[in-house]
């Protein structure tokens, strides 16, 4: 079962194209490497599957609904105003589900220990800031989890952890990763995507 | 504060107190038309005493003014603010109309409200509370008319509706533009309450004595009420920086 897909999609930049026929399908469960040079359309491919973005051309399968996202910007993505609980259970309370305090308390146990899940997430590090847009995106209760480097500021000692967590975390639900990091696809994905240009490229197994 | 944090701001301020007490002197031997511009230091400081019974009460009452044509302005102007973002949306025309609304001196809006009111507490606290209310408003029009932020965008990925996605980030995101405007509207009303006391016929507060001061020829009267006015609008000011701060500190 795909549960989102983008077929033959062009974005156009202000001076030039951001994605060319581009096409990429995920599978239920399934676990994609996007990777590719800096300005490849990485991030772009990323915000046309969330529906942030809109396709010059193409045809996108949205997913269904809760998708986990761990922006780029994961900074400014959290609610600095919100303690880090309030931020982790965040997609939960947004689609009123009853366990969301429940399971953000769980997460944030597993994925982010040493933090105090009262504390205001603003007044976070950097590295604790993506650490809790990543217990975010799980916390999120669909069948598809997006993350646009979610490891960048994350300490050296603390990413093999969080990767742990993440694929522990997943429980089942497709994961598409952007990365630079070569340890990232091979700890955690199945599959690779290159992006060349705004095109994308089956990488061989 | 420790000790030795202390021991080297305190000489440089004590200096420059005593500077600023020896200008203060300096100015009030000036005599213009054979009379005093300021009372010296010592004359003030000696008609505290002598005003104390009353200038609390007056005190009192222009804080009040100002306390509650502020709470009036900010309140009005948070919902014509909101409403101007929305209509700015479909007519970019109104951001101008409340730009020209805003060049409009606040004081002007006296005789408009004695005319709508009359002399009464009301016309007092509605020209307070006209002073403050464009300053707001046109902060929470920027604030909602801003580009989509990206906490906007995780909201529309977990599928917010427009009012849940509000209710998390317009409030928020709007403090630190509303902070800021706040102070500013807290100056201009202390200005216009003061303002209004002074031409409106009123009994009470720091501007009635300014002019009772005035009209008998009171210089060491009048130097007090405006100092004791000056220290009313640095102690809201105050007030609001410390918010300012908070805010700043949450954002960052």
């Amino acid at each position: 079962m795909i549960v989102a897909a983008l077929d033959r999609v062009g974005v156009v930049g202000r001076d030039r194209p951001m994605l060319r026929e581009a096409s990429l399908s995920l599978h239920a469960g399934e676990r994609v490497a996007l990777v590719g040079p800096n300005g490849a359309g990485k991030s772009t491919l990323v915000r046309v599957l969330l529906a942030l973005t809109s396709p010059a051309e193409g045809t996108v399968q949205r997913a269904v609904a809760g998708v986990g996202y761990v922006p780029q910007a994961y900074a400014e993505s959290l609610f600095p105003w919100f303690s880090v609980l309030r931020n982790v259970a965040m997609p939960r309370l947004v689609a009123r589900r009853e366990d969301a305090y429940d399971a953000a308390r769980a997460l944030a146990e597993r994925i982010l220990p040493g933090i105090d899940p009262s504390r205001l997430a603003g007044r976070l590090s950097g590295g604790e800031k993506q650490a809790t847009a990543l217990a975010r995106a799980l916390a999120s209760p669909g069948d598809l989890v997006i993350a646009d480097e979610p490891f960048s500021a994350i300490a050296a000692s603390s990413r093999e952890r969080l990767r742990h967590a993440l694929r522990e975390e997943l429980r089942g639900r497709a994961l598409l990763l952007v990365t630079h990091d070569a340890g990232d696809v091979a700890d955690l994905c199945e599959r690779t995507v290159r992006l060349v240009d705004g095109c994308t490229v089956e990488a061989p197994a | 504060m420790s000790g030795r944090r202390l021991a080297p701001s305190l000489g440089p301020n004590l200096l420059m107190l005593a500077g600023t007490i020896g200008v203060w002197w300096a100015v009030a031997q000036i005599r213009v038309a054979g009379r005093p511009l300021f009372a010296t230091p010592a004359a003030t400081m000696g008609d505290l005493s002598r005003a104390a019974p009353t200038l609390g009460g007056d005190l009192a009452a222009t804080a009040a003014r100002t306390g509650l044509g502020l709470a009036v302005g900010v309140a009005a102007g948070l919902v014509i603010g909101a409403l101007a973002a929305v209509v700015v949306r479909r007519a970019p025309v109104i951001e101008g109309l409340l730009d020209l609304a805003r060049s409009i001196p606040p004081v002007v809006i006296l005789p408009v409200c004695l005319l709508a009111f009359g002399y009464n507490e009301l016309a007092r606290v509605a020209t307070v509370a006209s002073g403050c209310v464009w300053t707001i408003s046109l902060a929470v029009t920027t604030a909602a008319s801003a580009p989509r932020s990206t906490r906007r965008e995780m909201l529309d990925v977990a599928r917010a509706t427009p009012l849940q996605a509000l209710a998390w980030t317009q409030p928020w995101e709007s403090l630190g533009v509303l902070v800021v405007s706040l102070r500013t509207s807290a100056s201009t009303a202390v200005v216009v309450a003061v303002v209004t006391e002074m031409i409106a016929g009123s009994e009470r507060g720091l501007g009635a004595r300014v002019i009772a001061a005035q009209i008998s020829g009171d210089t060491d009267g009048l130097t007090l009420d405006v100092l004791v006015a000056g220290a009313l609008g640095y102690v809201i000011n105050l007030g609001l920086r410390g918010l300012e701060r908070w805010v700043r500190r949450l954002e960052a």
